[in-house]
């Protein structure tokens, strides 16, 4: 089991005026080598959550673990590593474009290898190999992160927590404002790193990023998790209440099994499974 | 009567490369017309020289039959509204009331008609109790409620939207595509212009443009600019569920060529 939530509660500005209770009693568990989507609306404390896991807010209550690390107040449990955890677990945040700051992409990258100890030469392989997965040849790595569009530079953010080697990623609504097809190319990626052994923790707004890519499901909602589920079965349900978009896909699906249709929901994926379901389905009727 | 005009437009940002390049297309009132194409492919250059926010190397726009110059340029923007991605960039007043008053008070309207205003366009994107409400406490769907009712309170006669949505959630994408809905409803000679990558709302607007490098390469009805199948694959477009769908059942040998919608699609397949 490498992830843990126990009975975690988060207060913003505790203590204070302004004091603002993100989290509420979670207890979740995140499978080793799962793709996990986590959804909800704006502010219900998706983002809050995923903070915990590398130590960067602290559960005001209770404590998450991570493999052999825990995160807590309570000073005879934390971990005194911090620096291991944030090497085994990489977060991408939203907009991480916004966070370079070398003068080379390929130093840019190598700043994180370069702070967990390792050489220079070596920190710069690690770098020139994140680069290549993500997508940008030698070409790039000489110039400015500042003369590159906004879908190369997120990209660049990205190489930077891959070239940690981490083996849990994970990723802050990575395909945010970008294009449909730098928003393929991203998911295609952590595919591939998933395929591979990553865990991959993915918070996001895009439901058929869900239906696509994930195995589980954890819905939010006013700072506690409701639903801990998978793709399929979240699709089933009306979910105008935690204001999740269907994917068109399960919508026709509904549309079909209420006139009658009857399909096998786990053989259902993407458009070419479902059109051979329904040649099954219909195969049956006659 | 036509809301557009542009013939051959051309504009670079460097002088060596056309961002803009031989750009011709007309758009009648009261259209619902949508720009696809890939970041890059020069919509939102083509939406800033419509504005005149960026003047033009060669060729010519008219807006409701006025030619865009820079003596008609502050004429031909009363009429024009837009609505940037970035909710955050586009608040101007300290409370949603100031702001949607703010353009009001650049058009000179006078103060005893304003409350009225602000009211009535408050009211039409469901923001009426926020009216006092300060940004940093809205949302990014409201906040984007609240610029078009900014630019719906100007009443123009063309809507730009650039990517209007793009950076809300998935219920702020709904309330903000219902609001125009509605607005449309209430006044069918409102034109509007929408840039978006959101493939399936291309597919039920009026007409489609698609750019790619600077030029148009499709233009047309859904259905005509959707039939391209080659074309729209080599430069890595989507296509909208139903086309991709039908396809996906015809392979199975399931024929639903003249079927328009998921509902009559959906009827099919259960009959």
């Amino acid at each position: 089991m490498p992830i843990k939530y126990t009975d975690v509660s988060f207060t913003y500005n505790d203590k204070t005026p302004f004091s603002y209770e993100a989290l509420r009693g979670v207890n979740l568990d995140i499978l080793d080598g799962s793709f996990t989507a986590i959804v909800g609306k704006t502010g219900c404390g998706k983002s809050t959550l995923i903070q915990q896991l590398n130590g960067l807010l602290v559960p005001s209550e209770g404590e998450v673990v991570i493999n052999q690390y825990v995160v807590s107040k309570n000073r005879k449990r934390r971990t005194k590593k911090i620096k291991e955890l944030r090497k085994l677990l990489g977060i991408v945040f939203q907009f991480p474009e916004y966070q370079l700051f070398e003068e080379t992409v390929e130093k840019d990258v190598a700043f994180g290898p370069k702070n967990f100890g390792l050489s220079n030469e070596d920190a710069l392989k690690n770098a020139h190999d994140a680069l290549r997965l993500v997508g940008l040849d030698d070409s790039f790595f000489k110039r400015s992160p500042f003369d590159l569009s906004g879908g190369e530079r997120r990209r660049v953010a990205v190489a930077g927590i891959l070239a940690l080697k981490p083996s849990i990623l994970v990723l802050d609504e990575p395909t945010a404002g970008l294009d449909p097809r730098g928003a393929r190319e991203m998911m295609k990626l952590f595919k591939g790193l998933h395929n591979n052994g990553t865990t991959i923790i993915l918070v996001t707004h895009d439901m058929n990023i869900v239906l696509e890519y994930s195995d589980t499901v954890i819905v939010m909602e006013d700072g506690e998790v409701r639903q801990i589920t998978t793709p399929l079965r979240l699709f089933n349900q009306e979910n105008d209440f935690y204001s999740l978009e269907t994917p068109l896909l399960y919508k026709f699906v509904k549309l079909l099994s209420d006139q009658g249709l009857e399909l096998n929901l786990n053989e259902i994926k993407d458009i070419d499974s479902l059109a051979t379901a329904i040649t099954k389905a219909k195969g049956h009727k006659k | 009567m036509l809301a557009l005009d542009v013939k051959n437009l051309f504009f670079s940002y460097d002088g060596k490369h056309d961002a803009v390049n031989d750009v011709s297309f007309q758009v009648q009132r009261g259209k619902y017309v949508s720009i696809i194409g890939h970041n890059g492919s020069g919509k939102s250059t083509l939406a800033k020289l419509i504005m005149g926010l960026l003047s033009f190397k060669k060729g010519e726009v008219k807006v409701f039959d006025q030619l865009l110059t820079n003596e008609s340029l502050h004429e031909i923007r009363s009429k024009i509204g837009i609505v940037f991605q970035n909710p955050d960039n586009q608040f101007i007043g300290a409370t949603v009331k100031d702001d949607i008053a703010f353009g009001l008070e650049n058009r000179l309207v006078p103060h005893e008609d304003m409350e009225d205003i602000i009211q009535k366009f408050a009211g039409k994107v469901r923001m009426k109790e926020f009216l006092e409400s300060e940004p940093a406490n809205l949302s990014g769907g409201q906040k984007q409620r609240v610029a078009i009712a900014g630019i719906l309170a100007m009443s123009p006669d063309l809507v730009i939207l650039d990517e209007a949505t793009s950076m809300l959630d998935p219920k702020g994408k709904r309330e903000v595509k219902e609001t125009l809905l509605e607005m449309r409803m209430e006044n069918p000679n409102l034109t509007i212009l929408s840039i978006t990558h959101d493939i399936e709302e291309a597919a039920i607007s009026d007409e489609v443009i698609v750019m790619h490098q600077g030029r148009i390469i499709l233009n047309g009805t859904p259905k005509e600019v959707f039939a391209n199948e080659n074309i729209l694959k080599e430069i890595d477009l989507d296509f909208p569920f139903i086309q991709k769908m039908k396809k996906a059942l015809k392979l199975q040998g399931i024929d639903v060529d003249n079927l328009a919608n998921l509902e009559e699609l959906a009827d099919f397949l259960c009959r």
